[in-house]
């Protein structure tokens, strides 16, 4: 009994073994990718009516110069409804763009890969995966189910350029280690040579010769024209000989034209780009033998999904520290002595939700700081006061507004936790000097009381301005006469208001310029308005008004605009909402091409501007800090013309490109 | 030995490498929606929207020529950019446009007044006067000349100097007293140069206009391009064009004028 109990004991462990030990792990989105999407292909496939799509889509494609190779993009063997995940990576040498997805027609899917396939390149078969190069870069590979797109592009490294140490090539590091191994030897024809002073020194003294070509050749120009110079003091014009220059210069080209150096650099740049090809073969093929060795499941880091909506249509991720910080900007500020305060201010992470409601677009994105700290202080400026004389300004009959309720204080808070850490090694003590000699110099509290974070920018309306202009005219002999007309232009009519606890400070400013001699010219005061006088002619605006009210600030291109208006409920619903988040703001596009009509002159512009009148919708926008973020929402309201918000944007450009095309048929007359 | 013109080689080489590698991954890029077609499509539709983000500003030019039956004339050139000056007004308080730099009132008084000193040096051109009224944006340069073909000579002055662009035409007319005629010649095409230039760019010439008159002591007796109006004391011509058409060379500006 004993022995019976002992063996089935054994084989269950041996059981549970294998299955632990060939239990296929998913493919794992790499922890360094920049970007991540999630493509909800279920939700926006439903949304997309491919009926209405196609004939789009085709039309489209009939206007490139290859010929159409594909009919119904409704039909590619892609299942639509399925989740597609993309996501983007790179590092010194290695750049790659994958996307996922899963296919429901194998054959019709092959039958669509050909059509797009770059011709000649044949499928190479895999034990358990097909691949193709569709394009110089591009691999796409299948199994049965599933497909990955890869877009590899490699870079050598190339030393001195920023990097003063010796360059390791990450490739070795991204590719299979079994890989790596071919894929490094190809470079191996430049071994990095100890420093030779003697060679270093026959360098030197040939960049002393080419220089002196340069010199040569400057003075031999300086020459001449010195030589120009006494013969027109001389005769008053230029030697007859002179007048033809340009074949000169021309006859110098063909010195770089066939030469041997020519053919070299050819001959360099075709085994660069061969050898280059071979390594983003090597490392798109590792990647697709890693997924399909998979259980086939894609799985992104959690720190990527920390904000994501499943609800979503689609999801994307951003690393833009990384994108900024080891991108090119990044190399630039590691150079600097306080590069570092730039690598603390990008250091942060974007995500994105997008939406395509039935009456909205709407997308919402959370940033959010890899520092918690520092996030802790941004997080805190996005929690103002609200100031209710600045939202009496918000009215439903404005083209848009754009408000602020910030705490402005905590700016200097933000400042100081990038400062914090920015001085690396050598240079801490310094930054942290600097630190505290400007909380000394800086009084944040009277700073904050100038200007405490609340504001308000509000498009009232766009007027039409009559503008003089000259134009010639001809009698019937064609004689021409200058002659004044007028036209009609949109000029914005604005207020820009922001809330002071110290109205003196800001009078004694105006004061200033309304009494400064070379100022006072353009800057005046009439009544309780300081009104600036742009130049004649000076552009849209033609005055300013400045005023101080009631703990306010306005700056307005009409002294009417601080009139008090009644607010109708929506402009007080509007009002409502703006005091419960730090940034909002409204814009009525329709308003806006509406006040921007005289601008739009030619028929070909006047029926574009008309059909996208017809459909053009509202934005609005509000941001706020939630949990460890801060939020924007963006959203788009759109008219009830199409089925979804998604369809609307398809017919809305369907209707723009048969009006484009309707006036590229039509005859010149 | 090293070559200094091979090192210049190695140099570009790595320049033109890295170039080409960005270029690959816009390439490839481009290429990621090739396996989505819908996505590269809506990118395309959304630039049918660009034209109404550029409001574009438009400008004319006014070319003159008043021939006399000795050869000797007048020329002047004009370009009004007056329709646009509220545009223009703000452009001006603008340090860059489209990623260029924007030119200061005394840079472009410095170049009227080095193509006018140009001018003034080209043997058979006198009395050379520019004008600029930048609260109209109208600048004007006009002289006087022995015969016309001392415009093209000028002309190929400015354009050695760097004052004109390398597409502007500078062969332009060419007179046969024996002859009695006047030959407004063919200009190339700029069609290639028009299509390497951004979109912002190309939207300058959406509404500009080009506008020639030529008068003259004599009689035409006849002309070779229907596209210039005869007046009716057949003693002038006159061309309107949008620079677009002349550019794509949907309108041509040749023309062979007899003198009775």
């Amino acid at each position: 009994m004993k022995s019976i109990l002992f063996k089935t004991q054994k084989i269950i462990l041996l059981i549970f073994g294998f299955t632990l030990v060939f239990a296929q792990n998913s493919m794992k989105v790499p922890g360094d990718a920049v970007f991540y999407m999630e493509v909800n292909g279920k939700q926006l496939n439903n949304k997309i009516n491919w009926t209405k799509l196609n004939p789009l889509l085709h039309e489209l494609s009939k206007k490139t110069k290859e010929k159409p190779s594909w009919t119904d993009y409704s039909k590619t063997g892609i299942k639509y409804d399925a989740v597609q995940y993309h996501y983007a990576s790179f590092n010194d040498s290695i750049k790659t763009y994958n996307t996922h997805f899963i296919i429901d027609n194998k054959e019709k899917f092959q039958e669509f890969v050909n059509s797009v396939k770059k011709k000649g390149l044949e499928v190479s078969r895999k034990s358990n995966y097909s691949y193709v190069d569709i394009n110089d870069g591009a691999f796409v590979a299948w199994n049965g189910n599933r497909a990955v797109l890869s877009m590899v592009s490699y870079t050598k490294p190339y030393k001195n350029l920023w990097n003063i140490e010796a360059v390791t090539d990450s490739v070795s590091v991204a590719t299979d280690s079994a890989d790596a191994v071919a894929v490094d030897t190809v470079y191996a024809e430049e071994p990095i040579k100890p420093f030779d002073y003697k060679e270093e020194i026959k360098n030197l003294k040939d960049d002393i010769k080419y220089l002196k070509e340069n010199i040569k050749e400057n003075n031999l120009e300086i020459a001449k024209i010195q030589k120009d110079i006494k013969y027109l003091q001389k005769h008053h014009k230029y030697p007859k000989e002179k007048e033809e220059v340009s074949p000169e210069y021309e006859a110098e080209e063909p010195e770089y034209t066939d030469s041997e150096a020519d053919k070299a650099y050819q001959k360099e740049q075709d085994s660069i780009r061969k050898e280059n090809y071979k390594i983003v073969k090597k490392y798109a093929e590792g990647h697709f033998d890693r997924y399909f060795s998979s259980n086939l499941d894609v799985e992104a880091p959690k720190e990527m999904l920390k904000f994501r909506d499943l609800n979503s249509d689609v999801f994307v991720y951003t690393d833009y520290g990384r994108i900024v910080n080891e991108g090119i900007y990044g190399k630039m500020t590691k150079y600097y002595t306080y590069g570092q305060i730039f690598r603390n201010m990008y250091n942060s992470n974007y995500s994105y939700n997008l939406y395509f409601d039935k009456d909205k677009v709407r997308l919402i994105n959370n940033y959010q700081h890899k520092d918690a700290e520092i996030q802790k202080s941004i997080s805190s400026v996005y929690k103002g006061k609200k100031n209710k004389k600045l939202l009496e300004l918000i009215n439903e009959k404005s083209v848009g507004y754009y408000a602020m309720n910030v705490n402005g204080a905590k700016c200097f808070d933000v400042m100081y936790s990038l400062l914090q850490n920015s001085g690396e090694h050598e240079y801490r003590k310094e930054m942290e000097l600097i630190m505290e000699t400007m909380r000394i110099v800086l009084d944040e509290e009277a700073i904050a009381k100038i200007a405490s974070g609340n504001g308000i920018f509000v498009l009232n309306e766009l007027k039409s301005k009559t503008v003089e202009y000259t134009d010639y005219e001809y009698d019937e002999d064609f004689n021409s006469k200058e002659v004044k007309k007028t036209k009609e232009i949109a000029v914005p009519n604005f207020t820009f208001a922001f809330a002071t606890e110290n109205e003196g400070y800001w009078n004694r400013i105006f004061d200033l310029l309304a009494t400064n001699k070379k100022l006072a010219k353009r800057f005046s005061k009439k009544g309780n308005f300081y009104t600036f006088k742009g130049e004649k002619n000076g552009g849209y605006i033609d005055q300013l008004f400045f005023t101080v009210k009631d703990g306010v600030v306005y700056l307005m291109s009409s002294a009417d605009n601080i009139l008090p208006v009644n607010q109708s409920d929506i402009s007080r619903k509007w009002a409502k909402d703006s005091a419960k988040y730090p940034l909002s703001g409204r814009l009525d596009i329709q308003k806006l091409l509406t006040g921007l009509d005289k601008e739009f002159k030619s028929p070909s512009e006047r029926r574009t501007l008309d059909a996208i009148r017809k459909n053009v919708g509202e934005l609005y926008y509000k941001t706020e800090a939630k949990g460890e973020s801060i939020q924007t929402e963006m959203n788009y309201i759109i008219k009830d013309s199409s089925e979804n918000s998604l369809m609307y944007f398809f017919d809305l450009f369907d209707q723009i490109f048969k009006t484009k095309e309707s006036e590229k048929k039509s005859p010149i007359l | 030995m090293k070559f200094p013109v091979l090192k210049k080689y190695r140099k570009t080489a790595i320049y033109t490498q890295k170039t080409k590698d960005y270029k690959d991954l816009r390439l490839e890029l481009s290429n990621f929606v090739v396996l989505n077609p819908v996505m590269k499509n809506f990118l395309r539709l959304f630039l049918l929207f660009a034209p109404l983000l550029f409001l574009t500003s438009c400008f004319d030019i006014l070319d003159k020529v008043n021939l006399k039956a000795d050869g000797t004339g007048e020329y002047t050139i004009i370009l009004n950019a007056s329709k646009s000056k509220t545009r223009l007004a703000s452009i001006a308080k603008m340090e860059t446009i489209n990623g260029k730099k924007v030119p200061q009132k005394s840079e472009i008084e410095n170049k009227i007044n080095e193509a006018a000193k140009i001018f003034r040096a080209t043997p058979g051109i006198s009395n050379v006067k520019t004008s600029m009224d930048f609260d109209n944006y109208i600048l004007k340069l006009s002289c006087n000349f022995k015969n016309i073909e001392n415009i093209n000579a000028g002309l190929e002055k400015l354009k050695s100097q760097k004052i004109l662009g390398k597409m502007v035409p500078t062969q332009i007319y060419s007179h046969s007293a024996e002859k009695k005629s006047l030959t407004r010649n063919k200009v190339s095409t700029f069609k290639a140069d028009y299509d390497k230039m951004s979109k912002a760019d190309k939207e300058i010439f959406n509404d500009a206009k080009y506008t020639s008159i030529m008068q003259f002591e004599n009689t035409v007796k006849s002309q070779t391009n229907s596209a210039y109006l005869l007046s009716p004391n057949k003693k002038a011509l006159k061309l309107d064009a949008n620079i677009l058409d002349l550019i794509l060379q949907k309108k041509q500006i040749q023309n062979t004028i007899l003198f009775q």
